[in-house]
């Protein structure tokens, strides 16, 4: 007869595996010596495999990977499964904080102060449930996200996830992107956009959308988000140009960037958080600027993060 | 000579005193240059600072009085003519500040030289200049405020963004062949006269000035100019508008825009 200690994990980062192994280990050492370890997630990698292998750990994953061996009795089972994880799929992303949910998770997660469960943060972002988890797991595994055993979300490092977000989902890598000049500049489009009656929505970013709190110099590139570009700059009378462009136009990558959007001189400006996402991501002297909102951020959480109505 | 940080602050006062100077004159004598135009389009905003030591004053010789006679009028306020330049017309104040007197050209047509005669005044009191004709037509009066806090002000004629376009363009325009002579400035600040003012209220400023018997000349000629050197981004003047804001601004998007400002006021005037 074998006896086993099981430690049972969802999904396992890399980073998380020793500490896994370790904890299985040291159930070894103090009681009996016929138990053997072993491990048992959602999906090992074939490098995770490796590694239990050679320290003798049995483990299975829910995709038919599986290694199981004893001497006494003689046992020996192995069975090879998937060999890339079948829940990080297209669409699905979690190495990265491109993809759609990511989006509307990682701006609830930073326009919203912690805690609140995964479940919550599903809710408050508009997104699944399953792509929350997926996220937080993703997340809590490069250090970004603090989340008690079981519990709930109790601290984001939002500076950090922003500075990441506005470089893995830049929205000048988007197609829709163009430039656009308003040959009498920056004021006079802001002027005609408040009087504009909006035939559609539109949410301006970049360095018009910090002039209200942390204004770094006058601004020089407009960026407006907006369904349909070309049809607002055509009401807006914006010159499509090669060179010289003073106002960038595109749809955006997800519509979060309409969440939480304020008022400004009769304009509708996005939220702080994704104002410094798209800035440091940006080209010219955005980042800078980017870097300056940031700052003014960290040292004025009152006024843009909101704590959740319970 | 002041330093550059209170040249607009000195140059603001050589101004009210030439105006003071003028006082009996004031319905004959117009602002125009770059303080007339940093008037005009101050509700804009630019990356190149507003910066002129230079007034520039436009007589209207057809009503001009006698008493007193100009240069008597500005030598008794402390203006001496610049004894190093010694163009006529070329006055500067106790500080050193420049004060052009200028006749608009089309009042002496018949005359050969740059020194009008405008008997009984100095011969040397006043110079020539082309493209001046408008300012006849298209001015205001406006208050000017000194700009050193001692609440001094004055009301004079202010040449109007179109007739302040058309002598901006009569400068370039003159210069295209002796390029030494040429300045960035000046193609910017037609940047700036395009940006503030309305295309379409610039085009009916401009179809007054072409129909008037005094101006219609100078008007054309400075529709031919515009077209010359600002209907595409790569022409002269429109690159020239840009380079003004190398290292401080947006050269490209200058240029792109006075381009698209200039070809959108000759579409309003086809």
């Amino acid at each position: 007869m074998a006896t086993y200690a099981v430690a049972a994990k969802r999904a396992l980062a890399s980073s998380n595996l020793l500490p896994a192994v370790n904890q299985l280990l040291a159930l070894q050492g103090d009681s009996s010596a016929r138990m053997r370890p072993m491990l048992i997630a959602r999906y090992l990698s074939t490098q995770q495999q490796r590694v239990l292998q050679e320290r003798g750990i049995a483990y299975a994953d829910a995709t038919g990977n599986l290694y199981l061996m004893s001497e006494d009795p003689l046992v020996l089972l192995s069975d090879r499964g998937a060999s890339a994880d079948p829940w990080r799929g297209p669409g699905r992303p979690t190495t990265s904080l491109k993809g759609l949910p990511a989006a509307r998770l990682v701006r609830a997660l930073a326009d919203f102060v912690p805690p609140y469960s995964v479940s919550e943060l599903a809710d408050l972002a508009g997104a699944s449930l399953g792509a929350a988890y997926r996220l937080s797991d993703y997340l809590v595994g490069e250090g970004l996200l603090a989340r008690s055993e079981r519990g709930p979300i109790t601290d984001v490092d939002w500076p950090e996830l922003l500075r990441r977000w506005g470089q893995d989902a830049r929205y000048l890598d988007t197609s829709t992107t163009r430039g656009f000049l308003e040959p009498r500049g920056l004021d006079s489009l802001v002027e005609k956009l408040g009087k504009q009656p909006s035939s559609q929505r539109y949410a301006v970013s970049g360095s018009l959308a910090t002039q209200p709190y942390a204004s770094y110099a006058e601004a020089r590139l407009g960026l407006i988000y907006a369904d349909d570009p070309l049809e607002l700059a055509s009401d807006l009378g914006l010159r499509p140009v090669d060179a010289g462009a003073n106002v960038i136009l595109t749809a955006p990558r997800s519509p979060v960037v309409f969440e939480r959007t304020s008022k400004w001189r009769d304009i509708t400006i996005v939220a702080p958080s994704q104002a410094v996402a798209d800035l440091l991501g940006g080209p010219g002297r955005n980042p800078a600027e980017g870097e300056y909102l940031l700052d003014w951020m960290k040292e004025n959480p009152d006024a843009w993060r909101r704590q959740l109505d319970r | 000579m002041p330093g550059a940080d209170n040249l607009i602050v000195e140059a603001r006062t050589a101004l009210l005193d030439a105006i003071a100077a003028l006082e009996a004159h004031k319905a004959s004598v117009i602002l125009i240059g770059a303080q007339a135009i940093y008037l005009r389009t101050g509700n804009a905003t630019f990356a190149l600072a507003e910066a002129t030591k230079d007034s520039d004053l436009a007589i209207d010789t057809r009503e001009l009085g006698e008493d007193p006679l100009l240069e008597e009028a500005m030598t008794s306020a402390g203006f001496i003519l610049n004894p190093v330049s010694q163009q006529p017309g070329a006055w500067i104040s106790p500080n050193g500040i420049p004060v052009d007197l200028m006749v608009p050209e089309h009042l002496w047509l018949r005359q050969p030289t740059r020194r009008p005669r405008i008997p009984p005044h100095s011969k040397h009191a006043a110079r020539r200049a082309a493209g001046l004709e408008a300012a006849l037509i298209d001015q205001s009066p406006m208050t000017i405020d000194s700009l050193n806090g001692d609440g001094r002000s004055a009301v004079i004629n202010v040449a109007g963004s179109a007739a302040l376009l058309v002598a901006k363009l009569h400068k370039l325009g003159e210069r295209v062949d002796t390029p030494d002579r040429l300045n960035d400035k000046d193609a910017h600040d037609i940047y700036r006269l395009l940006v503030a003012t309305e295309t379409h209220d610039l085009a009916k400023s401009m179809q007054r000035l072409h129909a008037d018997e005094v101006s219609h000349g100078a008007t054309t000629r400075a529709l031919g100019y515009l077209e010359q050197l600002f209907a595409n981004a790569d022409a002269l003047g429109a690159t020239m508008a840009g380079r003004a804001e190398e290292g401080v601004g947006q050269p490209d998007t200058v240029s792109a825009s006075v381009s698209l400002l200039a070809q959108d006021l000759l579409s309003a005037l086809a």
